[in-house]
C-alpha cells in the first residue's frame, strides 16, 4: 500500500483518563502531516503511539506495511522511523559531531558495522556526518560538547541526528517549542530546505505555531478531546468554523476529566 | 573520556598498554618488597574488580549494589573446581569463573532490568545476600569452614606458583589482559552504545539502539570481570569463605569507581589504589576504614562529583572565566558544561523523570 | 488449620519490628525520593544508645530510654538532611542514594569509634518479660508490646498523613515539590520534618530491638536489607504497603521455619524477586516516576 502509516481505531487510556479515543488516520508516503490542537487534545499521546513510546489500549498501528503496535521505539527506528523530542535529547558526554555520528551509525549507512569495531573508524559514516553538519550549519560547532549548546543549537542538533538516520518517516515533536523567534524562523527554514531536498521523506509533526504548520505541512489534522475533528489542507482547516470554536472556545470541546 | 575525532593526531592505542603493564609488572617487585608486594597484589585485584564494575556503573549508568555477588561467584568457582580437580591450570579456573559469572549476570539482568533505579539497586543487593546465604546452606560450599590451601596456582605440568613474586606476576598478567580487553571495549561501537544508553536512553532507543540488550551485555561483562578478580583473590588470600560475599565489599568497589572518577577510563584503577592502601593504612588504628571511606565518598558526592580523576579539569574550570553557551544565534543562558558530573548519571538508564 | 494460626501469629510478631524500621524508610522515600541507606546506621545507633543508657529494668525507665534513643537519632537524621541531602535533591536519586550510603558508612564507623567492637546486650523491662499465649501460639510479652507499638505507629502515620494539615503539606511535597513551593508550602521545612519523623522511627525501632538481640555492628546491615525489601515489595512510599509486606514476609518466614527450615532467610529475597518480576512497582506503588521504554 502507498500508505506509510496507518493508525487504526486507536485509543489510549491512562488511569481513568481517555487521552485518545478511537482515532483513525493514514499517512501516505511523501505526505507532510501536522497534528494540531489545544493542550490536552491528545496530540502528544497519538504521536507517542506512532513513535512507540506508548502502547494503545485499543487499536493497531501500522508502519511500512508491518503491524508495529507492539514494537519498541528502537525496533521502529531500525525500520526507518526517526523522531525528535519536544525537549531535545542529546548525548551529553559526546561532541556535536559524535552525536550525529551515533545517529548515522544506526541508519542504513552503518548497516555493516559490528559491535566490536572501533567506533570512530567508519569512513562512509563520517562522510554522511559531515554532509549533515554542513546542511544544518552546525559545522562551526562540530567539536563542541553537546552539553554546552544553547537551546536553539540543541534542537538543530537533534534535527541533524534525525536526518542522519536517513529515515523513511520523520516525526517532529513540537519542532519550534521553547525557541526564540529568531531560532524558530531558522528552524523552519532548515525544515523547508529538508522538505525540498528529500521529496519522498514523510513527515508527521505536532505544533502549536500555525506559521510552522503553514510553512511545512500539506495536510493538517485538528484534534480535541482525544479525537480527530478536522482533517484537510492547512487552508481548509484554518477556515473551518470548528477550528475557531476549539481554539477560541465559543463552545467547550468534550472535556477530559482529570 | 572523550575519544578523539577520527583521522586526528596519533592516539594511544590498546597496544601501547602492553609495554606499560610489563613495566609496572617488573618495577613494582624491585621497588617494593616483602609485605608491600602482597598489598600491591591486592591492589591489582581491586583494579580489575573496579574497572569491571565501572563498565556497569560509569559506562552504562546502572547502579549495582551487588557486584560482590560476582566477586564471590568467581572466588567460589575457583575454590570448588580446584578442590575437585586439583590439576586444572589456574587460567582454566579463571575462565570457568568468568563464564559462570557472566551467564548468571546476564540471566539476572534479563529479569531484574524490568525494574529501574532504586528497585534495581536493591535487587542486586538481594542477589548478593542470597548468594551469601547459599554459602551456608549448600553443603558443597562449606559455610564458615570454607576452602583452604588455595595459595598455590597450578600452572600446567607440575608447576605450581606459590611465592609472592610468582603470584604477583600471575595476577598482574591477568589484570593486564583484562584491562586490554576493556580498552578495546571502550573504543568499540558497543562501548559507544553503552555511553549513549547512559547519557539518554530515550534518544538511544529513538536511534535504534537496543537499550535493554546493551545493559544486559554491560552487566554481564562487569560480572565476568568481577568474578575473575574474585578468583584471583582466593589465590591471594589462600582461602575462600563467606567473607568473599561481604556486604561492605559492594559498597567499597563503587566507592573506588567514584573516587577515581566514573567517566575517566583509568578512574576506577586510581580509586582502587587509594582504597586498598587506605585499608592498609588504617588497619592498625582504631579508625574503621568504613569511616574513612564514608567521609571520602561524602566529600566526593558533595564537592567533587567527577572524582579525584576529575580534579585537574575542575581546577582548570575554576581558573577560566565562565564561557557563554554555544549556539547559532545569541542564546539565552544555556546548559552548564559539566558533562562528566556524577549528577548527570541517571539512576538507571530507564529511570527518566518527566519534569513537565 | 489450627496448626496454621500459631504460625501466623508468630509471623506477625516477627514482621512488626521490620515494619517499624521500614515505615521511616518508606516515608522518607515517598516524600523526598531518597532511598535512605543511612537508615541502617540510624537503627544501629538507636540500639546502641538503649543498650548503653538503660540502667534499670523498670518499664518507665525503658520507655524513656527508647524515646531518648529516638530523639538522639532524630537529631542526627535532621543534621544529615540539612547538611547533606538538602544539597543533593537537585542532583537526582542516584546521587542521593550514594550520599546515603556514604552516611551509612561514616555513621557506622563513628559508632564503632564511640562504642567499640564488643557486642552489647540490653535487658527486657521486668514488666514485659515472660511469655503469653495468643491463639495457640506462645509469644513473648515483649513481642506483644512491640506489636502494639507497631500498630500505634501505623495508625499514627496514617492519621498524620491523611488527617492533619502537616500531612497534606507532606503529601503535596511528595507529589510535586516545585508545585508545592509555588503554592506557598515551605518544602525545606517539610523535608526536615519528614526526615525527623523517619529517623526517630528508625532510632526507636533500633532501641526496641536491642533487648531481643545482641547489639553489634552487623546489626545495621542485617536489618537494612530486609527493610529495603519490605519497602520495595510494599511499593516505595506506601505505608500500608510496607505494613502488608512486613507482615507477609514475617508470616512467610514463620511458615518456612515450620515446614522447610533450610529455606529460612530466603523468603524475603524470593518474594521480592517474584513480586518485582510481575509488578515492578511493588504492591501499592505507582508508575508515576519511571516509564519503561524498552520491553
Amino acid at each position: 500500500m502507498s500508505d506509510l502509516v496507518v493508525v487504526d481505531a486507536v485509543s489510549k487510556e491512562y488511569a481513568g483518563v481517555n487521552a485518545v479515543t478511537d482515532v483513525s488516520l493514514t499517512v501516505a508516503k511523501g505526505e507532510r502531516l501536522a497534528v494540531i490542537g489545544p493542550n490536552g487534545a491528545g496530540k502528544s499521546t497519538l504521536f507517542g503511539m506512532i513513535a512507540g513510546e506508548h502502547r494503545p489500549t485499543k487499536g493497531r498501528v501500522w508502519f511500512a506495511g508491518s503491524d508495529v503496535t507492539a514494537w519498541t521505539p528502537s525496533k521502529r527506528a531500525s525500520a526507518g522511523l526517526s523522531r525528535t523530542f519536544q525537549v531535545a535529547r542529546l548525548f551529553t558526554s559526546m561532541t556535536v559531531r559524535e552525536n550525529v555520528y551515533m545517529a548515522a551509525l544506526n541508519g542504513p549507512g552503518g548497516a555493516r558495522i559490528r559491535p566490536w569495531d572501533n567506533w570512530l573508524r567508519h569512513k562512509g559514516v563520517w562522510q554522511l556526518v559531515d554532509e549533515v553538519l554542513e546542511s544544518t550549519s552546525l559545522s562551526p560547532l562540530a567539536d563542541a560538547s553537546a552539553a554546552s549548546l544553547a537551546q536553539g543549537a540543541r534542537k538543530t542538533l537533534e534535527m541533524a541526528m534525525a536526518v542522519a538516520q536517513q529515515p523513511v518517516l520523520l516525526l517532529l515533536d513540537e519542532p519550534t517549542a521553547g525557541m526564540s523567534h529568531e531560532d524558530a524562523l531558522g528552524a523552519v527554514q532548515q525544515l523547508k530546505k529538508l522538505v525540498q531536498e528529500q521529496s519522498d521523506l514523510t513527515i508527521v509533526l505536532t505544533a502549536h505555531d500555525m506559521e510552522v504548520v503553514f510553512a511545512l505541512a500539506d495536510r493538517v489534522v485538528l484534534m480535541a478531546g482525544g479525537r480527530t475533528v478536522v482533517d484537510g489542507t492547512p487552508a481548509e482547516v484554518a477556515a473551518d468554523p470548528r477550528t475557531r470554536e476549539i481554539y477560541l472556545g465559543t463552545s467547550a470541546p468534550k472535556e477530559v476529566s482529570l | 573520556m572523550t575519544t578523539p575525532v577520527a583521522g586526528a593526531r596519533a592516539t594511544l592505542t590498546s597496544w601501547h598498554l602492553i609495554p606499560l603493564f610489563v613495566v609496572v609488572a617488573l618495577v613494582i617487585p624491585q621497588v617494593t618488597g616483602g609485605s608491600y608486594l602482597f598489598t600491591w597484589t591486592a591492589v591489582a585485584i581491586w583494579v580489575l574488580f573496579a574497572m569491571g564494575t565501572n563498565v556497569v556503573f560509569g559506562w552504562t549508568g546502572l547502579l549495582s549494589f551487588g557486584q560482590v555477588a560476582f566477586f564471590g561467584i568467581g572466588g567460589y568457582t575457583v575454590a570448588v573446581l580446584h578442590d575437585r580437580l586439583p590439576d586444572l591450570p589456574g587460567p582454566v579456573l579463571l575462565l570457568a569463573a568468568l563464564l559462570l559469572a557472566s551467564t548468571v549476570a546476564a540471566v539476572f539482568a534479563v529479569g531484574a532490568l524490568r525494574t529501574s533505579g532504586p528497585e534495581f539497586a536493591v535487587l542486586t543487593l538481594v542477589l548478593a545476600q542470597v548468594l551469601w546465604l547459599l554459602t551456608y546452606r549448600v553443603r558443597a560450599l562449606r559455610g564458615d569452614e570454607g576452602f583452604t590451601g588455595l595459595s598455590g596456582v597450578p600452572f600446567g605440568g607440575d608447576r605450581v606458583l606459590r611465592t609472592d613474586q610468582e603470584l604477583w606476576y600471575y595476577t598482574i598478567a591477568v589484570v593486564g589482559i583484562g584491562c586490554f580487553a576493556l580498552w578495546r571495549l571502550h573504543r568499540s561501537t558497543l562501548g559507544a552504545s553503552m555511553r549513549a544508553v547512559r547519557d539518554d536512553p530515550w534518544r538511544a532507543a529513538a536511534l535504534g539502539y537496543k537499550v535493554r540488550r546493551t545493559q544486559i551485555v554491560a552487566f554481564s561483562v562487569g560480572g565476568g570481570l568481577s568474578a575473575v578478580a574474585g578468583g584471583l583473590m582466593v589465590h591471594h588470600q589462600g582461602v575462600a569463605s563467606p567473607d568473599l560475599l561481604g556486604f561492605a565489599i559492594s559498597g567499597e568497589v563503587l566507592v573506588a569507581c567514584l573516587i577515581g572518577g566514573l567517566r575517566i577510563f583509568w578512574g576506577p584503577a586510581m580509586g582502587a589504589i587509594v582504597l586498598v592502601w587506605s585499608h592498609d593504612l588504617f588497619s592498625g588504628t582504631e579508625i574503621d576504614t568504613g569511616l574513612f571511606v564514608g567521609v571520602l565518598l561524602l566529600l566526593i558526592v558533595l564537592v567533587l562529583p567527577t572524582g579525584l580523576g576529575g580534579l585537574p579539569a575542575a581546577v582548570r574550570r575554576r581558573r577560566r572565566p565562565a564561557r557563554p553557551p554555544k549556539g547559532l544565534s545569541a542564546p539565552p543562558p544555556g546548559v552548564p558544561d559539566d558533562a562528566g558530573s556524577l549528577a548527570r548519571t541517571p539512576v538507571n538508564a530507564l529511570d527518566v523523570e518527566d519534569r513537565r | 488449620m489450627n496448626d496454621l494460626l500459631p504460625i501466623v501469629v508468630s509471623g506477625v510478631a516477627q514482621g512488626v519490628p521490620i515494619f517499624v524500621v521500614a515505615s521511616g524508610l518508606t516515608l522518607i522515600y515517598g516524600v523526598l525520593h531518597i532511598l535512605n541507606f543511612a537508615h541502617g546506621a540510624f537503627f544501629l545507633i538507636g540500639a546502641y544508645v538503649l543498650a548503653t543508657q538503660l540502667t534499670s529494668t523498670s518499664l518507665g525507665s525503658f520507655v524513656i530510654t527508647v524515646l531518648f534513643a529516638g530523639l538522639v537519632v532524630m537529631l542526627i537524621g535532621m543534621a544529615c538532611e540539612f547538611f547533606v541531602f538538602r544539597r543533593l535533591y537537585a542532583a537526582g536519586s542516584q546521587v542521593s542514594f550514594l550520599g546515603a550510603f556514604a552516611l551509612f558508612l561514616a555513621l557506622q564507623g563513628a559508632a564503632q569509634l564511640v562504642w567499640g567492637d564488643n557486642p552489647r546486650t540490653a535487658q527486657y523491662p521486668a514488666d514485659l518479660s515472660g511469655a503469653t499465649e495468643i491463639l495457640g501460639a506462645f509469644v513473648s510479652v515483649y513481642d506483644v508490646a512491640v506489636m502494639a507499638v507497631g500498630a500505634a505507629v501505623a495508625v499514627g502515620l496514617f492519621l498524620m498523613l491523611n488527617k492533619s494539615s502537616l500531612g497534606s503539606r507532606v503529601r503535596a511535597v511528595a507529589q510535586d515539590r516545585v508545585m508545592a513551593t509555588a503554592l506557598g508550602i515551605r518544602a525545606p521545612r517539610v523535608s526536615l520534618i519528614v526526615f525527623a519523623i523517619g529517623s526517630f522511627l528508625a532510632g526507636a525501632a533500633g532501641a526496641l530491638t536491642a533487648p531481643v538481640t545482641s547489639v553489634d555492628m552487623s546489626l545495621a546491615a542485617s536489618y537494612i536489607v530486609p527493610a529495603f525489601v519490605v519497602v520495595i515489595v510494599g511499593g516505595l512510599g506506601s505505608i500500608q504497603g510496607a505494613l502488608l509486606a512486613a507482615l507477609l514476609l514475617g508470616v512467610m518466614e514463620s511458615v518456612l521455619f515450620r515446614y522447610a527450615t533450610w529455606m529460612t532467610g530466603f523468603s524475603y529475597y524470593l518474594l521480592v524477586a517474584v513480586i518485582l518480576m510481575f509488578r515492578p512497582q511493588g504492591l501499592f506503588g505507582s508508575f508515576s516516576r519511571t516509564t519503561q521504554i524498552a520491553r
